[in-house]
C-alpha cells in the first residue's frame, strides 16, 4: 500500500473520529438533547462521572487528539508520524479502558461511544504504526 | 564470528515506532489515572444508592392517583418519564424539589405523571409498582424513590426487596396491597393510556414535558435546562397566562 494511501486513510479516520468526538462533545455541554432515547445508554454513559476527567468531557479530549492528527497529517514530517502514531496507540489503550469501564462499572454502553473506541481508534492506530513501519521507499513514493 | 547483519536490513519493529509506544504508554498511562484520580460529573453509579423515598417532599399534598397537587390549581405540568432513565432521576433528584415546593405545595401548579417504560423490562416493572402505588395515592413518592434507587440499564435492580424498602418508607402505603395490585387491570390500563399518549404526542424520549392551563390544549416545552430556572419560567409564563 503506497504511502498516500495510507496518509489519506489515516486522515479520512481521523476526520470520521473528528465528527463522532465533535457529536459527543456537543452532547456534552448541550442540555437540551440530553434526553433518554432508549438508544443504548448513551446517557447513562454521558452522565457518568468518568464522562469528565478534572472538569474536561472526554469527549472534547478526543476532539482535540483527532484534530491533532489531522493537522500532524497534514504536516507530514516523519516526526509527525511518530507522533501521530504515539496519539492513536495512546487511544487505543485508552479506548480500551473506556470500553471496560462502560461494560462492567457504568453498565450501559453508548453506541457512538463504542464506534468510536472499537472502530474509529483501533482503525487509526493500524493505519498510523502500518505507516510508521512502512519502507522508506515506501514512504517517498510520492 | 557471529553473522554481521546486512547494512540496511530490517530486523524488529523501527526506532520510530519504539518512539512512539514510549509516548503512547506515557499518555495512556497519564489518561487512565487521572481518569481514575480525576474524574467528574454526576454519578450514575448504577450500584444502589439507598436514598429514601421523599423524607416528606410530598407529605400534605393531595395525591390522586397520578397527579400531584391542589385539583383546583389551573396549571397542570405533565412529566413523561421512564424509571430507568438517568435525566429523569437528575430532574427527580435535582429539580423537582423545588417545583414541589415552590408550586405544587402552594396549590399553584398540579403535576401528573405519565411513565412509558422504552428502555427496557426493568421500566416497565419499576412503572408498574409507581402506578399500582398511585391506587394508593402514593406514586410520587414511589417514583421518587426508585429514581433515587436507579440502578445498570435493564440489570435486574427492579427487586422486590427494593421495592419493599422504598415502599417500607412511604407513610400510609399498604405493601401487600401494593404487590398484589402490580398486575391489577387498572395498572394495565394506565401503561397502556400513557404510552398511547406519548406516541400520540410524538415524545422523543425522557423526561419531557408538557403544559396544560386550564381545559385548554397541553403544550409541548422544549427544555434549554433541567434546572429549576427553566421551569420556574415555564410555570409563571403559565400561570400569568
Amino acid at each position: 500500500m503506497s504511502d498516500r494511501t495510507l496518509r489519506a486513510a489515516v486522515a479520512v479516520v481521523a476526520t470520521a473520529g473528528l465528527a463522532v468526538a465533535g457529536y459527543l462533545t456537543w452532547v456534552h455541554y448541550d442540555e437540551n438533547v440530553l434526553i433518554c432515547t432508549g438508544g443504548g445508554g448513551c446517557e447513562t454513559v454521558q452522565r457518568s462521572e468518568y464522562a469528565e476527567l478534572a472538569g474536561i468531557p472526554v469527549a472534547l479530549l478526543g476532539l482535540i487528539a483527532y484534530g491533532a492528527v489531522l493537522l500532524l497529517t497534514a504536516w507530514d514530517a516523519p516526526p509527525a508520524r511518530t507522533v501521530v502514531a504515539a496519539i492513536a496507540l495512546g487511544a487505543l489503550a485508552f479506548a480500551a479502558y473506556l470500553v471496560i469501564l462502560q461494560l462492567f462499572v457504568i453498565e450501559a454502553t453508548c453506541v457512538w461511544c463504542v464506534i468510536n473506541d472499537a472502530v474509529i481508534v483501533p482503525l487509526l492506530a493500524a493505519a498510523a504504526v502500518y505507516r510508521l513501519q512502512a519502507r522508506p521507499d515506501a514512504v517517498r513514493d510520492h | 564470528m557471529p553473522p554481521v547483519p546486512r547494512p540496511g536490513a530490517r530486523k524488529g519493529p523501527n526506532r520510530n515506532l519504539l518512539l512512539a509506544l514510549g509516548g503512547a504508554a506515557l499518555v495512556a498511562v497519564v489518561l487512565i489515572v487521572a481518569s481514575l484520580v480525576l474524574r467528574g460529573g454526576d454519578s450514575a453509579s448504577p450500584s444502589t444508592t439507598g436514598t429514601s423515598a421523599g423524607g416528606g417532599l410530598f407529605s400534605g399534598i393531595p395525591q390522586d392517583f397520578t397527579l400531584v397537587g391542589k385539583p383546583n390549581a389551573r396549571v397542570k405540568l405533565i412529566e413523561y418519564g421512564d424509571l430507568q432513565c438517568p435525566i429523569c432521576k437528575s430532574f427527580s433528584a435535582d429539580t423537582l424539589p423545588s417545583l414541589v415546593d415552590e408550586y405544587v405545595r402552594p396549590g399553584r401548579v398540579k403535576m401528573e405523571f405519565r411513565g412509558i417504560a422504552f428502555i427496557g423490562p426493568d421500566s416497565e416493572k419499576a412503572l408498574r409498582f409507581v402506578i399500582a402505588a398511585g391506587l394508593q395515592d402514593s406514586l410520587w413518592e414511589m417514583q421518587e424513590g426508585l429514581y433515587a434507587n436507579q440502578g445498570g440499564e435493564n440489570k435486574g435492580w427492579v427487586t422486590d426487596e427494593l421495592v419493599r424498602s422504598v415502599a417500607s418508607e412511604i407513610t400510609g402505603l399498604d405493601i401487600d396491597q401494593l404487590f398484589a395490585d402490580v398486575s391489577a387491570p387498572e395498572v394495565t390500563k394506565e401503561l397502556q393510556e400513557s404510552d398511547a399518549q406519548a406516541q400520540a404526542a410524538k415524545v422523543p424520549g425522557t423526561p419531557w414535558f408538557w403544559v396544560q392551563i386550564g381545559d385548554s390544549e397541553p403544550y409541548e416545552i422544549q427544555p434549554t435546562s433541567y434546572a429549576p430556572d427553566f421551569f420556574r419560567q415555564v410555570l409563571d409564563d403559565a400561570l400569568t397566562g
